[in-house]
């Protein structure tokens, strides 16, 4: 109460104080031409600053009432839900609707309790072992699903704290306050997205978000339980790798691309021939090498250009790519990280007969390239020996157009 | 920490901590006891919000004529 009082004290101090001053102001102001009309005046403020009072007086109730229709029953509610006796009545009328009961549910918390080790790592289990299964597959997209399971789980039990079932405190619980793991397993579900998509602009951005976590990975180790940092570094070093060995492959391709066209604008002008002798090379016949060189190249036709050898035989052509990844030991996950960021492993090898609609086209800028389909697929070849291989490869059974 | 890890050897060590974990619980259940509690602390979290911004909104004005029982 004394507060209170102190505060509507102050306040009518103030208006007063305001009042006569200005009172005493206009009242001086006014009496020196009138003295009757400055007097008037002067009661005219003061009755007109008692109406103010007055009014602010009216609002300040209403308001009050308000304050203590709303407030009041939010105060009520708020005290209900903090204490654990009120606490522990509302949530057994709430567990009927998930045909549970009390009793179990504090059962189930003396169990976690009493358990060995990380409450997370119990609770998340089925859902982790099943992402373990999937990435060691290479399977990004179903990696991902887990994950965020996993993540939904944490983000839901984390309310959960034994007093809300009349159970002393438990240090055990206080894994769930921490936001470090739900910042890794969205982080590895990111990253999983990212790297199914073969997104390298997303795996750059997410790289970049995990050097600024680097620091803070022994964060990621709760009590004894070294999973999470585990699954942030897994995730890093592989975002690492497959960016690393992208940038390398675009760097071959430019640095290709450019050699090429020197050696094409110092080369004279090949004449294409329009009719070339087919060649039929019989079962029997030994395998020839007739050309052999590096290109750049595409399959499909929105992959990410290449850099590969080029070999060309009697019977068949070869095309190899590798990945240009120096001390990284190739895990089956990172394999298809490669893969999906159109970096991967190529081997292709096509008999000549199985190459259809070879063409050999102008560049934009000079030169040509040679582009065919084989297997379903298109592949586009660029060299500047592009005429000597298109007539190799008619000559020796592909189909052109 | 080195440049060249082998990612397959974290993989080997996330699968050996996931093994030590034992006692399996009915996770289902406990995350029914979760969503149901959920809500409330949730709803707890909303009364505590709007009674700092009820409070704040009407301190000045009403400091004067309001008095709770309960306090805040």
């Amino acid at each position: 109460m004394g507060i209170e009082e102190k505060g509507w004290d102050e306040f009518l101090f103030t208006l007063l104080f305001i009042g006569s001053i200005m009172g005493i102001l206009f009242g001086s102001l006014a009496s020196d031409s009138d003295l009757n009309g400055g007097l008037f005046f002067v009661i005219g403020f003061l009755l007109s600053s008692a109406g103010f009072v007055y009014l602010v007086y009216l609002l300040g109730k209403s308001n009050c009432k308000l304050y203590k229709r709303y407030g009041e029953s939010h105060v009520l509610r708020y005290l209900e839900l903090s204490n654990s006796q009120s606490f522990s009545k509302v949530i057994r009328e709430e567990l009927k609707k998930y045909q549970l009961t009390f009793e179990e549910c504090v059962s189930l918390m003396k169990s976690l309790e009493t358990s060995d080790g990380s409450l997370t790592l119990l609770l998340l289990k089925n859902e982790l072992d099943k992402f373990i299964t999937k990435i060691a597959q290479g399977d990004f997209s179903g990696a991902s699903e887990h994950m965020k399971k996993a993540n939904n789980i944490f983000k839901t039990v984390k309310v959960l704290r034994p007093w809300h079932f009349g159970i002393q405190y438990s240090q055990k619980f206080g894994e769930f306050e921490s936001d470090h793991i739900p910042k890794v397993l969205s982080f590895a579900a990111r990253a999983c997205d990212a790297l199914y998509l073969g997104d390298v602009e997303k795996m750059r951005e997410l790289l970049n978000e995990a050097r600024e976590m680097l620091d803070e990975r022994d964060k990621f180790v709760v009590g004894d339980v070294k999973f999470f940092k585990y699954l942030f570094e897994f995730h890093y070093f592989l975002l690492k790798a497959v960016v690393e060995a992208y940038e390398v492959e675009v760097g071959a391709v430019s640095k290709l691309a450019e050699k090429q066209a020197e050696r094409f604008a110092e080369a004279k002008p090949v004449e294409v021939p329009a009719h070339v002798e087919k060649v039929t090379v019989s079962a029997e016949e030994p395998e020839k090498e007739l050309y052999r060189g590096e290109v750049r190249f595409k399959m499909g036709a929105m992959s990410q250009e290449r850099v590969g050898t080029l070999v060309i035989t009697n019977k068949r052509l070869k095309l190899t790519g590798k990945y240009r990844l120096r001390g990284h030991v190739a895990t089956v996950a990172l394999k298809a990280a490669l893969r999906a960021a159109g970096v991967g492993e190529v081997y292709e090898d096509i008999p000549l007969s199985e190459i259809k609609f070879l063409q050999l086209k102008k560049a934009l800028l000079g030169g040509y390239y040679l582009e065919f389909k084989a297997r379903g697929k298109k592949y586009t070849l660029y060299t500047d020996a592009a005429q000597h291989i298109y007539n190799l490869l008619k000559q020796y059974g592909a189909e052109a157009v | 920490m080195q440049a060249n890890v082998n990612l397959d050897a974290l993989l080997e060590k996330m699968k050996a901590e996931l093994e030590r974990v034992r006692n399996p619980v009915d996770v289902e259940k406990i995350l029914k006891c979760a969503e149901a509690i959920k809500p409330l602390i949730e709803e707890r979290e909303t009364e505590r919000l709007l009674l700092e911004i009820i409070g704040k909104n009407t301190k000045h004005v009403t400091k004067g004529f309001c008095h709770f029982k309960n306090g805040y």
